[in-house]
Formats: structure tokens, sequence, C-alpha cells
């Protein structure tokens, strides 16, 4: 169960992008990019969980790790948009239950439930055996219908679940209208046994935790064969949906091939711009998955490169602002690049900019490659002008542990009173 | 809790019901009729009169008396049903400021929701006298094929009669509900043929486990009752032209009389086989007064009717054929609306079903009775019924090149919601006109248009290449909204419909501010 302490809340958990992050710039795997082109600063996290291609516990696990990496932050909207505020990582699933609703408690936890679980196969939704006949689909579609449609809840304050109410109903419809037309069925089949998943037959206990209505678990329990075969109902209903399908297909191919050709000219950021809207219509193609991760390291590359020459360019023009948000963007394409990590730190603390993002990226930077004497020696400065002074000591030492010519490690473990550890060596007797 | 009421706003009668110790029942006007007629007519000393007082006095006052309103409703004034209604209607039509038709009846225009509001406030005046106590809830009923505009105005009459509609629902989604009360569960495909007085629907539905599946509806705006008794009034006009060489067309009391003389005659022949129509002084020239006098056979009547009745069949073959079913699949047929006492329509039925219809429901209450269940049901703590409706036409925006993109297809189970990828036209185009459309043709014209909006602040690009989402969504109320979203800058737009002929608040209030003032003459 994924049901926080059921604190009283009909607040909405609404992640949003950290200011000055560059998407592109992360290290994502196709579908941790689908997911991070959602977040939108308007849907909610319970809705990004339903977003499709991205399992909801997955999303859960990557908007976690993003909220703790400070790629995003989650803002709780309250019924008054000026009174958000920021959480930390650590509330992430607290809240989604209100005792305050017209709705018992233990309703409003199957309602998150059933919704956690939209993305689930569709047989698995209606709770049948994924070779459930129509009769037992229809008592499963009915059974649900009883429980979870809206107008069960008629009139009282629903908070938050009406909404909720309306997408699960939807989903239940449609689960039963794909799986009642023997076309889409065929269909459904087809990709579920493509995913892997096993032969129906073979498939006859549903897992536990899978709930589903009583009825349904004793009517499939002792399932009858099959009733004869019936005239498809609402054919309609599929070929629309089979056409959005298709049409949302054809339009990923067409995004492919555009980011082939930038592919080919090597404009690489275009072409992982275009694979990924590709992935985006189509998330289940594991071509453009494959082409998606190749390209966009380029394209990280490219940017990178960009960014840097931009960065000249503005050091060259004294524009130590803008060099300085390059650098940024650049260490965001490559976190571990420590000549990098370097350049930046010492520009940030040269100009006076942000001394705690200085320090940052110096860390990063003799963290990664704590042999180069440089680096801590940078680190020390940094500390240094914020007035960490044993800080500052320790790192000047070491760097002139590593290197006794750094002359200018020596001038400023000098200028901080401690002995330098050179001189120390140099006057010592032993 | 005050009690709420089912009310069948019908297009010639209305009916008005309430479940009372779990018991569905009629409630009967003062006069102690179950039914009312709908209509309403404005009196040479300024009385407004309703129901059966305003049928009376129908002949003497044709041009102020309205009838049959509901083929009005929600319409535009250019549509072809209200031009039908120009011709043949002694009342006078005009257009009104948002290009729908107003009744003017002396100095003042009526709106057709006000009409409306008239009818339903008598219907809510009838219930609250048998129960003796105040009615402020009430679901009511429309045909299935009505589209948003048309459920819109009918949800402000209901505002105008002092009543809070908990729901628009279909009447023979209802005449199902009221079939289906309190018979033992058991999994049964029911066809309901609802021939009313001036609409005709066709739904199949699915009833079992407390739960009620509406499979598919289908409809004909064209078609009624009312169409029966125009062709009798024609054979009628015919023959006494052909004997008296006058032609009545522009007489409007004649019109009037003509009108009552064949409906009656209609109802006779459903039990008998032959009925004489008499109407005294119905014209005078120089040789002085004519009568007329006309005997009319069941045969005569079947046959100026038949091609009506197969229509009907066609509508019913169309529905099926939506619920992927075919007549075998049907458990049971129930017919619903006056129209269907007629033997010539049970006959049909009968023959293509291969099965009588089912007997015992009361085709003029049936549908009152579904709307009393299902607020019954919508209020009940432990709700044992839940109604799986359909939307009745598809839905979908206009397109370049004057198509129509559906994006929801017509017999879709409520709520819904639906989205579709679209794209600009020409290049750098930033803004795109939502042209929100409902009906059947491909071509967008050919359909109902229920509103539009602009999105705008869509970025410069080549044309085909911005990303342009629009979501369609339908409550369980039947009421559409709309949002277009630009996927490249999260910029959105929304409405929720608002289609034309519907009444602002302003409005509403202003009519029952009026209606208040009336009523306090009627107790004078």
């Amino acid at each position: 169960m994924r049901l926080g302490n059921g604190s009283a809340t009909q607040q909405e958990r609404i992640p949003h992008l950290r200011p000055g992050v560059d998407p592109a710039g992360l290290s994502l795997t196709p579908a941790e990019g689908y997911l991070l082109s959602r977040i939108d600063g308007t849907t909610p996290w319970t809705l990004l969980r339903s977003i499709g291609g991205i399992g909801p516990d997955e999303v859960d696990r990557c908007l976690e790790r993003w909220v703790a990496e400070g790629v995003v932050t989650v803002v709780v909207s309250a019924a008054a948009p000026g009174a958000a505020a920021v959480l930390d990582s650590s509330h992430a699933r607290s809240g989604d239950t209100d005792p305050s609703l017209d709705i018992p408690v233990e309703v409003q936890l199957r309602i998150l439930d059933f919704e956690a679980r939209l993305e689930s196969p569709y047989h698995e939704i209606l709770g049948v055996a994924r070779d459930a006949d129509r009769k037992i689909l229809r008592k499963a579609y009915f059974a649900l219908s009883r429980e979870l449609h809206p107008d069960r809840f008629f009139r009282r304050n629903t908070g938050s679940f009406g909404k909720r109410l309306e997408r699960i109903f939807g989903k239940i419809v449609e689960a039963y209208e794909l799986l009642s037309d023997p076309t889409a069925r065929a269909e459904i089949e087809r990709s579920l046994a493509a995913a892997g998943g096993s032969t129906p037959s073979a498939e006859t206990v549903q897992p536990a935790e899978t709930a589903q209505p009583a009825e349904a678990a004793a009517e499939a329990a002792q399932q009858k064969p099959a009733a004869g075969p019936r005239v498809p109902r609402r054919p309609h209903v599929f070929s629309l949906h089979s056409r959005v399908l298709r049409d949302r297909k054809a339009r990923a191919k067409r995004f492919f091939e555009a980011g082939m050709a930038s592919h080919a000219a090597g404009r690489w950021v275009e072409a992982a711009g275009s694979v990924r809207l590709a992935i985006a219509f189509d998330p289940w193609n594991a071509i453009y998955k494959e082409h998606f991760v190749a390209v966009q390291r380029r394209a990280q590359d490219e940017r990178a490169q960009r960014l840097l020459k931009e960065a000249e360019s503005a050091l060259e023009l004294r524009d130590f602002k803008v060099a300085l948000r390059a650098f940024d963007d650049a260490i965001q394409l490559r976190p571990h690049d420590a000549e990098l990590l370097h350049r930046a730190a010492k520009l940030a603390w040269m100009t006076g900019g942000d001394l705690r993002q200085a320090k940052e990226w110096a860390m990063a930077a003799v963290e990664i490659d704590p042999k180069q004497g440089g680096h801590h020696r940078l680190l020390g400065q940094v500390y240094q002008a914020a007035g960490l002074e044993a800080n500052a000591r320790r790192e000047l030492e070491a760097a002139l542990a590593l290197d006794a010519s750094d002359e200018e490690a020596r001038t400023a473990l000098r200028e901080i009173g401690g002995r330098p550890l050179g001189l120390r060596w140099l006057g010592g007797k032993r | 809790m005050s009690r709420v009421i089912g009310i069948d706003l019908g297009t010639t009668n209305s009916c008005v019901a309430v479940v009372d110790n779990g018991q569905p029942v009629v409630i009967p006007n003062t006069g102690g009729y179950k039914t009312t007629p709908s209509m309403f007519a404005l009196a040479d000393d300024g009385k407004r009169l309703v129901g059966h007082l305003a049928k009376r006095q129908a002949i003497t006052n044709a041009r102020n008396t309205v009838y049959a309103s509901k083929r009005l409703i929600g319409r535009r004034f250019d549509s072809p049903e209200v031009r039908r209604a120009l011709e043949l209607c002694p009342y006078e039509i005009v257009e009104g400021p948002n290009e729908d038709p107003r009744i003017r009846l002396g100095e003042k225009v009526f709106t057709c929701p006000e009409i409306a509001g008239i009818i339903l406030r008598e219907m809510k005046r009838v219930a609250q006298e048998h129960l003796g106590e105040p009615v402020r809830e009430a679901v009511i009923t429309v045909p299935a094929h009505f589209n948003d505009a048309q459920r819109q105005c009918t949800k402000d009459a209901g505002k105008i009669a002092g009543l809070e509609v908990l729901r628009i629902i279909n009447e023979p989604t209802a005449a199902a509900l009221a079939y289906g009360f309190g018979r033992k569960p058991s999994d049964e495909t029911v066809l309901v043929y609802d021939l009313g007085g001036g609409t005709f629907d066709v739904s199949i539905l699915e009833m079992g486990d407390g739960v009620l599946e509406v499979l598919a509806t289908a409809g004909d705006t064209f078609l009624g009752g009312e169409d029966f008794d125009r062709r009798v009034v024609n054979h009628l006009l015919e023959t006494f032209e052909a004997a008296e060489g006058i032609d009545l067309r522009s007489e409007p009391m004649a019109l009037q009389r003509l009108k009552d003389a064949a409906e009656k005659a209609k109802c006779d022949l459903s039990q008998s086989l032959q009925t004489e129509v008499n109407l005294p002084f119905i014209a005078s020239d120089a040789n002085g007064p004519r009568h007329l006098s006309v005997v009319l056979s069941r045969e005569k009547l079947e046959e100026i009717v038949a091609d009506i009745v197969d229509r009907t069949m066609e509508t019913v073959k169309l529905c099926l054929s939506d619920a992927g079913i075919s007549q075998q699949d049907v458990d049971q047929v129930i017919l619903v609306g006056g129209q269907t006492r007629m033997p010539l329509v049970q006959e049909r039925v009968a023959d293509f079903f291969g099965k009588r219809p089912h007997k015992g429901v009361n085709p003029d209450e049936v549908v009152a009775i579904g709307a009393a269940i299902q607020a019954e049901a919508l209020l009940s703590e432990d709700q044992k019924l839940v109604l799986l409706d359909v939307t009745p036409l598809s839905l979908g925006i206009a397109t370049y090149g004057g198509h129509f993109a559906k994006l929801i297809e017509r017999n879709t189970t409520l709520p819904v919601r639906r989205a579709h990828v679209f794209t600009t036209t020409r290049d750098n185009q930033t803004a795109v006109k939502i042209r929100v459309l409902q009906g059947e043709s491909d071509t967008a014209e050919e359909n109902d248009l229920l509103g539009e909006f602009i999105l705008s602040g869509i970025r410069e690009a080549r044309k085909g290449e911005p990303e342009i989402e629009v979501s369609f969504d339908i409550d369980t109320n039947g009421i559409v909204s709309v949002s277009a979203r630009d996927l490249a800058t999260g910029r959105e737009q929304s409405i929720t419909v608002n289609a034309t002929g519907t009444l602002s608040d302003e409005e509403i209030q202003k009519i029952i501010d009026d209606n208040e003032l009336y009523e306090i003459q009627f107790k004078e």
C-alpha cells in the first residue's frame, strides 16, 4: 500500500522543475526523459503517476530522486495558490486521504489504490483473468461501476476524489470496451505477449495485490467455457482507439525520421529533441529508445561545447554573470568534468560570485580528481574567502602536500596565519 | 429534506412523478389528469394560462397559444426545424438576439426556455399541491438525440421554474429504468422504441445487477406523433378543398380546429376501424357557411402514414448496428409515447423483432416514473442503481478544409475525456480558432456549432510543427467542456461550452422576477 500517514489535507503536490535546471543536461533514460517532459508546474504528482509509458512506482522513484538531487521541487498548492510551500522529499507520500470528505476513508484508500494501478494491463484493471469471457467481463464491469461510478458519490463533498473517480471510471470503461471487442482484444493480447507476459491459459491466478470485486473473483474462479462468438460490440469504439494509436505512431515515425536526418548532419541537439518527441508519441518503441540514449550523449557533448564557447566569449567581454551561467549549464551536461568544475569555481570565487556554489563545484572537482593539488588549493581559497579558516587550512595543506612548489597555496596559507607545511619540513630537524 | 420529482417535459404533454415510500407514482393534476398539455397561452385580458386551461381556449386564441415549443428549444433561428415551424405554427416566431427562435405573444416576446420553464413551473405546482410541501429539485427528461444546446436550455428552463435540475436524462433511458424497477435482477437486453408527440428515439440497454448500461441510442429529430396529425390535417384540407373549393391553410382558427380534430380521429382509430370528423362552420364564403364532414378509416390512416412508420424502423436498424447486436439479441421491446398506441406501429415492431412488445408500462407515464426513480437513486444513501448513459451525438472540432474531426464518437459511455493533437495550417500562425461541433456529418458545416474560442500565443513555427492538444470532457450531466493546449508553451485555453440560445444568469433571474409578478397576479 502506497499510502502515507493519512494526515488530513486537500492539497495537491505539484512537482516543478527547479529554475535554471536544463533538463537536456541530465542523464536520463527515455522513460525518465518523458516523465521530466511532463513536469509543467501544473500537473500534480498523482497525475504524473499515471501518464503511461512509465509505471507509477517508477514515477515515484524518479520524482523522489530528482527532489533529492535538487532537480525538482515539490510545491503544495493550497486553496490559495499564493500560499504555496516547498516540501522536502520526506513528505513525498503523505496526505492523500482526507477524513473531512463525504467518502469513508477506506473507500478513499480503495480509490487511491485503484488510481495507482490505472496503467496495469486491462484485465488487471477489471480484476479478471486474462482469458475471461464476455460474461465475466461484464459482471466485473458492472460490479466496478456500482462501486466507483462518480454518481455513487453524487452531491457529496468529494474534494479531489471527484476528478479521480472520473478518470478511474473512464479507464474502467476503456478496459471493458476494448476487452469486449475481439479485434482490440487480439491486439492487446499480442502486445502483452510481446512484453513478455505468459499466455493467458498459463495465468489462472490473479496477482495477490490486485484487488477485485468479490463477485468477479468468484466468477473467475469457476470459469465456464467462453460464450459463443458474438457480434462485436460498438465497433467504432475500437476504431477510434486504433485510429488515434495509428496517428500517434505515424507522428512518432515522422519525428524519428527528422531526428535521424539531424543525426546524419551532426546536429545532435536537434536530433535528440526529435527522437524525444518520437518517444513521447510512441513510448513503447524500443528502437527509438535505443537511438535516444546514443543521440542524447552526443547532444549533451554538443551542447556543452557550445556553452563553453559561450562562456569563453563572455569572459573576453568580462561579462562574468553570463560566463558563470554558461559554465553552470555546461556542468549540468558534464557533471564529471573536473577541469570544467575547477574553472567555474575559480571564476565564481574570483569575481565575487556565489561562494556556496563555488564551494560545491570546487568540492566536486576535488572529489573527482583528488590527486590534483590545484583543486585542493582552489577549494581552500574558496573556504578562505568564506571565512572558514580551519577548512581552508586543511585544503591548502593538502594542496602543498601534493605539490610543494605551489606558491599560490603557500601564500594563501600564510595569509590565514597557518604555518605552511613545506616550511615546517624545510625548517624541521628530523 | 424536501422531495425530489421526476418530470417528463413532453412536446405535447408533460407528466410528473415521485417516489413515495419506495414506490414510484404519477401525480395527477387538479383536474385529475395524469398528464398536462405542454401548452401556454396569453389570454386577451393578459392572463397567463398553462396546461388544460391553455388548451381549452386554443381554438379561439390560436395566435397567442403556444404548443410544441419543445421543437424549437435550443435550436438556431435559421435551422430547418425552426423554418418548418414558421410555416406551420399559428403563433408568431421571431428571431432573438442570440440567433435563437423566440415567440411573440401580444406585446411580449418569450424565449423558448422561458416557455418550457412556465410549463415546468406548472408541473412543480401540481407536485407541490399533491405532496403538500415545497419541491425544489427535479430530474428532467429530454429526447435522447437532444444536443448540448437543447439540454442546456432545458436546464435553464428548470432554473426559471425555480427547480434545481439534478440531472437531465434521456427519455428512453428513463423508460428502461421504469421497466427495470422492482424486477428481480436478471440480465436482459432491452430496446426502447419511443415515439412521442414530436420526437422519436430508440435506445438499447443492458441491465442486470443494479446497473443499467446504455449500449446505443439513435433518434430522428424530424419525427413524432404530430407528423401523423399533420398528415391527417393535410388529408382533411385536401378533401375539403376538393369538395368545397376553399383552401383553409391561411385560416389560423380553422387550422387549429383541424389539428385538434385530426389528433382525436387518429386516437379514435387506434380503437375503432372508422371515425367521422365533423367541423361545422369551418369556413364561409359568399354562399354562406361551410361545414367539414369527412369519414376516415383506419386503413386510410395507415396508408397516409405508412412511410413515417417505415422511417422509424430504419432508425431501429441503425441503433442495433451501433450496439453491435441483431434483433434476436433483444430480450424485450418497450413501447413508449402515445403514438405507439397505434396498431400499425405495434404490428411493425412485432414483425421486425418476432415477438410482441412488452405490455405493462403506460406509454404516457413511464418516462416521468423513470425520472423519479433516477432522482431517488442519485440521492439515496445506499445506491442500489447505477445508470451508465452515453453521449447521443459525436463531438469534435472543425478542421482545415471544413472537415469535422470527431473526438468523442456517439454512444460513448459517460463521463468521458478524449484528447487529440492538432497542428497549424500556415507558417508562423500564432493563433487557432477552435470551433466545437456536435453531429454526425463529416462536413463541419452540417453539424451543430456548440461554441468557439481562440487559442493564441502559439510560438511561431513552420506550418505543421506546433502541437496543439485539444481535449474534450463530458461529465455525467452531459455537459461538455473543451480545452486546448499548446504542448510547446503549455499555454491553455478552455471553455465550458455555452451554446446558442442558452441564457445568461442575469437573463434567467430577470425572467424569474417577471414570473414572480405573474404569480402574484394569479392569486388576486
